[in-house]
């Protein structure tokens, strides 16, 4: 699916900058947005990420 | 070409300084770019000198124009108006687009962006030299250049520009108001102006070759406005193409083909609004290393860069939508991009358009037409101004909001807009469908009373099943 549709443009941003694929990471928020945290969630759990 | 001997070195060189050229050159220098802008014009570029803002300011005058001419159920006479267009002409000139201009000057100054007048050209893909006005010029090695150069209205080759056949600066510009006034080209920007014109008392006559006018935006959304366009007395022509056109005593004779039959009309002015082209040809962009796509345009990633990548191109110059808040936006991507940032990508969702026409048109998103032929089944919603207070208290009940949401998600996809301040309400939704919002959202969101922005909760309500208005 398109990136656009899973996080707010500020996620899209943050995720981008720490280089992360945001198709691999599991939406916490509202509607099953990806939220920052979530976003770090992932990269804590897999740091060979970045 | 003279090349002088000089040589400056500079780290971000912007080219053009319109919505999209500006806004790079001031973003490059808050991220601490040492910063040259280049422009053979004037500083904003069509936008603030010849595009958006004046026309706005024309449109402005024709509606308050037209309100005294206009009767109005409430009882206020008005009487004999008069018009002096000299002074209209000269407040779009003076208080509103040279203000604009003037603030964007000392913006980049206050910003420390140099400002050089003159016309710039690629020398190689590291220098362009650029020639002012008058005398030898100057060569600039640049490190990083952003490319805004901006675009042009396309010529008709039966109809060349000059007094008589006019392009839209030429149309902005008049001294006096024609009585008789044709407009080639049906789209926005020749829509607003017609009917700028047309409250200003012209007789307008528009010819479209495609069989509707305002072709971008679905046929209901256009309705109001073609309601709007029979009571201002225009004359609009579908299907028509404009073939040639002679000069002689009475006016200018214009040609066109309807129905495989040539008809005639006469106009005081004729204007041609058929689109617009980039100016990509006028900077030796062969030098440059880069390659145009069969439309003129420069092929960017999603950091507007070029197949060089110490080359960034913005705006109309590039693909999407010919809007300046396009070319803003990008721009501050290209200054982001070239300061390192990572995270920065042009990757909005969607961008909303507008027509300035009377009643007002904006949408931003999906219909639900172009939603299923993706595939997405939807939800759709409308809400009428003629059942919202603010609307009924201003005498504009014409238009409706329309909402469009996914079924599965609820996820608001996009919105169609006629009717007062429908320019301004855009904003809204534009907001929530970038941020992946759903009706509830709105619905659950407290929007002040009495006030237009209410139809949006009351179309969410519809959408949600609990219409409370309507």
């Amino acid at each position: 699916s398109d990136i656009r549709t899973l996080a707010v443009p500020r996620v899209r941003h943050y995720a981008r900058e720490k280089g992360v694929d945001l198709h691999l990471v599991t939406g916490t928020g509202n509607h099953g947005k990806i939220t920052i945290e979530d976003v770090d969630q992932f990269l804590s759990a897999d740091p060979t990420t970045q | 070409m003279v090349v002088g001997g000089f040589t400056n070195e500079v780290d971000t060189i912007v080219i053009g300084a319109g919505p999209g050229g500006y806004v790079a050159a001031i973003r490059a220098a808050q991220l601490g770019q040492k910063v040259v802008i280049v422009e053979k014009d004037q500083v904003g570029g069509v936008c603030l000198n010849v595009g958006c803002i004046p026309s706005k300011a024309l449109i402005h005058v024709g509606r308050e124009y037209a309100k005294t001419q206009a009767e109005n159920p409430f009882g206020l006479k008005i009487g004999q108006a008069e018009l002096d267009f000299a002074k209209a002409q000269a407040w779009k000139d003076n208080n509103v687009v040279k203000k604009l201009t003037t603030g964007v000057s000392s913006l980049l100054k206050k910003n420390k962006v140099q400002i050089i007048s003159g016309e710039a050209h690629f020398v190689s893909p590291n220098k362009v030299h650029v020639t002012p006005k008058d005398g030898l010029g100057e060569d600039y090695h640049f490190k990083n250049i952003i490319l805004a150069l901006g675009s042009r209205p396309i010529e008709l080759k039966a109809f060349p520009f000059g007094e008589d056949i006019l392009d839209s600066t030429g149309l902005l510009n008049l001294k006096e108001i024609p009585k008789e006034l044709a407009i080639i080209g049906g789209g926005y920007v020749g829509m607003e102006l017609a009917m700028a014109y047309a409250s200003l008392g012209s007789h307008v006559t528009v010819l479209e070759g495609l069989d509707r006018v305002l072709n971008n935006f679905d046929a209901n959304l256009v309705k109001p406005v073609l309601a709007e366009a029979e009571s201002l007395n225009m004359t609009i022509i579908t299907k028509a193409m404009a073939s040639r056109y002679e000069k002689s005593d009475d006016g200018l004779h214009l040609f066109y083909k309807l129905n495989d039959k040539e008809e005639e009309l006469v106009a005081d002015k004729i204007a041609v609004m058929v689109g617009r082209k980039p100016n990509t040809d006028g900077i030796s962009i062969e030098l440059s290393g880069l390659d145009l796509d069969e439309r003129g345009l420069i092929p960017v990633d999603e950091q507007m860069r070029t197949s060089q990548s110490h080359i960034y191109a913005i705006g109309d110059i590039v693909k999407g939508p010919a809007l300046a808040h396009k070319a803003s936006y990008e721009g501050k991507v290209a200054a982001a991009a070239i300061s390192g940032d990572k995270g920065v990508a042009n990757d909005y969702l969607v961008i909303p358009t507008v027509a300035f026409t009377h009643p007002e048109v904006a949408t931003v998103g999906m219909t639900q037409k172009e939603a299923q032929e993706q595939g997405i089944e939807t939800k759709v919603a409308t809400f009428r101004f003629a059942s919202n207070g603010r609307a009924l208290s201003m005498d504009e009940t014409d238009g409706f909001v329309r909402l469009v949401s996914e079924k599965s998600s609820s996820r608001l996809i996009g919105a169609q807009l006629v009717g007062p301040e429908a320019s301004e309400l855009i904003g809204e939704i534009t907001l929530a469908i970038e941020n992946l919002m759903t009706a509830e959202d709105i619905t659950l969101t407290i929007h002040n009373h009495p006030s237009l922005a209410e139809t949006l909760m009351d179309a969410s309500e519809i959408l949600l099943g609990q219409g409370i208005h309507q």
